[in-house]
């Protein structure tokens, strides 16, 4: 794209996208951290993990204050209206992102000094390892401004959903097989449910860069394989 | 709101000094100037203060009241010849203001381009300076030998056209400085161009143009040669017809001023300080007329 | 992909794609003497609705503009071919009155133009050349037309008063006045209030969502937010051709050629 005739626009727009991407970054490492501190029950790193959320915090402030100020300065159309608008919310999406990491962290702090069998916690990391895809994806379709990636990402979230509906009748059978399991367990359940919320939010994203990449929303009915919540099998 | 603390620029570079030949040059050039503005402006007063010194001196209720004196008589005044002045003056400025407004908004509304309105423009330009001599010499073999005898009617045509080119230009000057976009705005509300130039562009010239006639009827007040020719002068009532001779205050003064006699002199002076006074009203006039405008 | 398509319209009342057009512009080339200003032309101008048109200088926005009440056949050189239907009727035809056709089409200018006389006058200017009223109805039709300009408070006690008196937004608003009192049936504008503060202007464009219940509306301008604010269809206009047209919410969210969208992100260069 041709650069604008008022150069520092183009700063402005350009420091909206870097700041958008070490958010990415702290988050997409954030994730990774919980997900190992949850394999080896490391304390230490949990607590790692819960402390980074408030600086994503702060970068998304940031964000929203720079991309407001760019707007009342610039009067961004088009494109360049779409690319800030773009920046608040994903900005939103991602600090969101490290608030589900940090609850996960929590969730490890309290299971610490479990020792139930690793196996149980495979389940978890394959659904996490899963997630930490699609978002390591979804912010390289950010930074490219890429269509095709981001809509992968768009309409592999099924698969998430259809992972987490397994995983929760899985824990649910550790459950029944051994009531020491069920505390754990139930901890891992949410560690689970806050993972999949992370790939919801990857998918925002993904709307996100649709919208920034052709200027019209997805609207369709995402695709959906949580059966979770229905009362007949959750019950 | 935090003091702002606000750093001192870096010490420029060294500024550039004015070299000494140029000083030198500019205080040459000004005192030449001054010099040379005030011979000029010396010069002038002089001539307004010897004018107002021996006219006021001959200034009396007599000048207004009594005719001009024969020769050898004495006393006697210019009432004759200042109302003729007026009257030839009236006559020039009657014939000449509609033919001049009308040829100087051909000139800026209709002509503009056109080779008819170049040539115009150039045959106005040499009238403009032409001598003013030569127009009475024409007046004179257009309306004074065919009939046998000089007339104010002759000399209210000869004034007139001294008076036209005056009112064509600055009428045309006026009118073109009226910004296009107003008459574009006449014409869009549907008014075809004479409502245009009828009600838009001659009120929005009106100051000007009036001050083109203000000056013009200066300029012909003071003018002597062309009435030699046409209406002549003489020391009595003129005619309410206004055949034969009309006295007049420039020839008045011409004749009175190359005269032996000392009370002619002196009334030659009382004249010229008349129609330098009504000059200099004539232009305080128009310019008042034009700050007025510019105010508004 | 299913996805829906949602365009926004930044101002306050929608596109309404069912109104008809009340001026149809065809095949219109322009010429100022032997260049070719405008080429080829296409353009509809929906009913109570404001259209604007936007483009680098010397795109050919005004000129088209001034094609609509012929106002350029003032100088002998400019001549427009094609047809522009206004109701259905080609007023480039040689035989449409172009008096009556410009007391039908308001126009406002970029610099005010108040004529020299009072305030009154120049409001009744039109009415008194084109129609016979009475003095009552004079009275009446210029007091609505200044209220419909949004100024009658201001110069109600002072209508005699000269009008080129009045402040710059004040005159713009007593051109428009002007050109309300003659019941149009478009209203064109063109860069009205590009000489104006920033107050001035907002008075003006709040004037012309007002006017837009009634009358058409053209408006060629360079600030691109203003577009964006008033207008429900914007056409981009480039080397005399119109490269663009659409729902206003359209060609500033989601342009979609290059050119606009270079255009009007400020990247033209």
């Amino acid at each position: 794209m041709a650069d604008h005739i008022v150069r520092s626009f183009d700063r402005d727009l350009e420091s909206l996208r870097s700041s958008i991407a070490a958010m990415g970054g702290i988050a997409e490492k954030q994730l990774s951290d919980a997900v190992a501190a949850l394999v080896r029950r490391a304390a230490s790193l949990a607590q790692a993990v819960i402390a980074v959320a408030a600086s994503l915090d702060g970068l998304q402030r940031e964000i929203e204050e720079q991309a407001v100020m760019t707007i009342a300065r610039r009067q961004p159309l088009a494109m360049d209206l779409r690319e800030v608008v773009s920046a608040i919310r994903i900005s939103g999406d991602i600090e969101r992102i490290g608030d589900m990491s940090k609850n996960c962290g929590k969730r490890v702090l309290a299971i610490a000094d479990g020792f139930q069998a690793q196996r149980i916690v495979v389940g978890v990391q394959s659904i996490a390892d899963l997630v930490m895809d699609q978002l390591k994806v979804v912010l390289d379709a950010y930074a490219q401004h890429d269509l095709d990636k981001a809509l992968d990402v768009w309409n592999r979230d099924g698969a998430i959903d259809a992972l987490y509906t397994s995983l929760f009748r899985e824990l649910l059978t550790y459950m029944m097989e051994d009531p020491r399991n069920i505390s754990f367990c139930a901890h891992l359940l949410f560690v689970a449910k806050n993972v999949e919320r992370i790939g919801d939010h990857t998918t925002n994203i993904a709307e996100t860069i649709h919208y920034l990449v052709t200027g019209r929303n997805l609207t369709a009915e995402r695709p959906k394989d949580d059966r979770t919540t229905h009362p007949e099998q959750a019950g | 709101m935090p003091d702002v603390a606000v750093p001192n620029a870096a010490a420029p570079a060294e500024w550039g000094r004015v070299r000494p030949g140029r000083r030198a040059a500019d205080r040459v050039l000004r005192a030449f100037s001054v010099c040379v503005s005030a011979i000029g402006v010396l010069a002038l007063g002089s001539i307004l203060g010897m004018l107002l010194f021996r006219g006021l001196s001959a200034l009396g209720p007599g000048v207004f009241t009594t005719v001009t004196p024969g020769p050898g008589s004495q006393d006697g005044g210019l009432a004759n010849a200042i109302a003729g002045s007026l009257v030839l003056t009236a006559i020039g400025i009657a014939v000449a203001t509609p033919i001049g407004l009308l040829a100087g908004t051909y000139l800026a509304e209709y002509g503009r381009g056109s080779r008819l309105a170049v040539s115009i423009r150039f045959v106005n330009d040499v009238l403009l300076s032409a001598p003013s001599i030569l127009i009475g010499l024409f007046v004179y073999t257009l309306m004074v030998a065919p009939f046998g005898t000089y007339s104010g009617w002759a000399g209210g045509a000869a004034l007139a056209i001294i008076a036209i080119p005056v009112i064509v230009r600055t009428t045309e000057d006026m009118l073109s400085l009226v910004p296009a976009t107003l008459r574009e705005a006449g014409a869009a509300l549907g008014a075809p161009p004479s409502r245009v130039i009828t009600l838009v562009t001659w009120r929005a010239a009106r100051a000007g143009i009036v001050t083109g006639i203000v000056l013009a009827t200066a300029r012909i007040a003071g003018e002597t040669a062309p009435l030699l020719f046409t209406a002549l002068n003489n020391n009595f009532w003129f005619a309410g017809n206004l055949v034969g001779g009309v006295s007049n205050l420039p020839v008045t003064i011409y004749q009175f001023a190359l005269s032996p006699y000392g009370n002619w002199q002196e009334l030659a002076w009382a004249g010229a300080l008349l129609i330098t006074a009504a000059v200099l009203i004539l232009s305080v006039v128009a310019r008042h007329v034009i700050r007025k405008d510019a105010v508004r | 992909m299913s996805a829906g398509l949602a365009t926004p319209v930044p101002s306050g009342r929608a596109a309404d794609e069912s109104a008809p057009s009340r001026i149809a512009v065809r095949r219109l080339d322009f010429y100022y003497g032997d260049a070719h200003a405008l080429k080829g032309i296409e353009l509809d101008f929906r009913d109570r609705h404001v259209t604007a048109l936007i483009g680098p200088s010397g795109c050919g926005k005004s000129t088209l503009l001034r094609c609509f009440n012929r106002i350029y056949s003032l100088y002998p050189d400019q001549r427009a071919t094609g047809e522009i239907n206004i109701d259905g009727r080609n007023i480039l035809s040689d035989d449409v009155d172009v008096n009556e056709l410009r007391a039908r089409i308001g126009m406002v200018f970029q610099k005010p133009t108040p004529f020299p006389m009072s305030i009154y006058d120049n409001v009744a200017f039109g009415m008194r050349l084109n129609e016979r009223l009475s003095r009552a109805d004079t009275d009446a039709r210029v007091e609505s037309a200044l209220r419909k300009a949004a100024l009658w408070d201001e110069v109600k006690d002072k209508l005699a008063r000269s009008g080129t008196g009045l402040s710059g937004g004040q005159q713009q608003r007593l051109c428009i006045a002007r050109a309300v009192a003659q019941n149009p049936e478009v209203i064109l504008f063109d860069e009205p209030t590009s000489a104006l503060d920033p107050i001035s202007t907002g008075k003006i464009e709040e004037l012309i969502e007002q006017l837009r219940s009634e009358f058409t509306i053209a408006i060629v301008t360079h600030n691109m937010q203003q577009a964006a604010r008033i207008s429900q269809y914007t056409a981009f206009m480039y080397l005399g051709e119109v490269v663009e047209f659409g729902p206003t919410g359209g060609i500033f969210m989601n342009p979609a050629k290059k050119q606009t969208h270079d255009y009007v992100t400020g990247r033209f260069g």
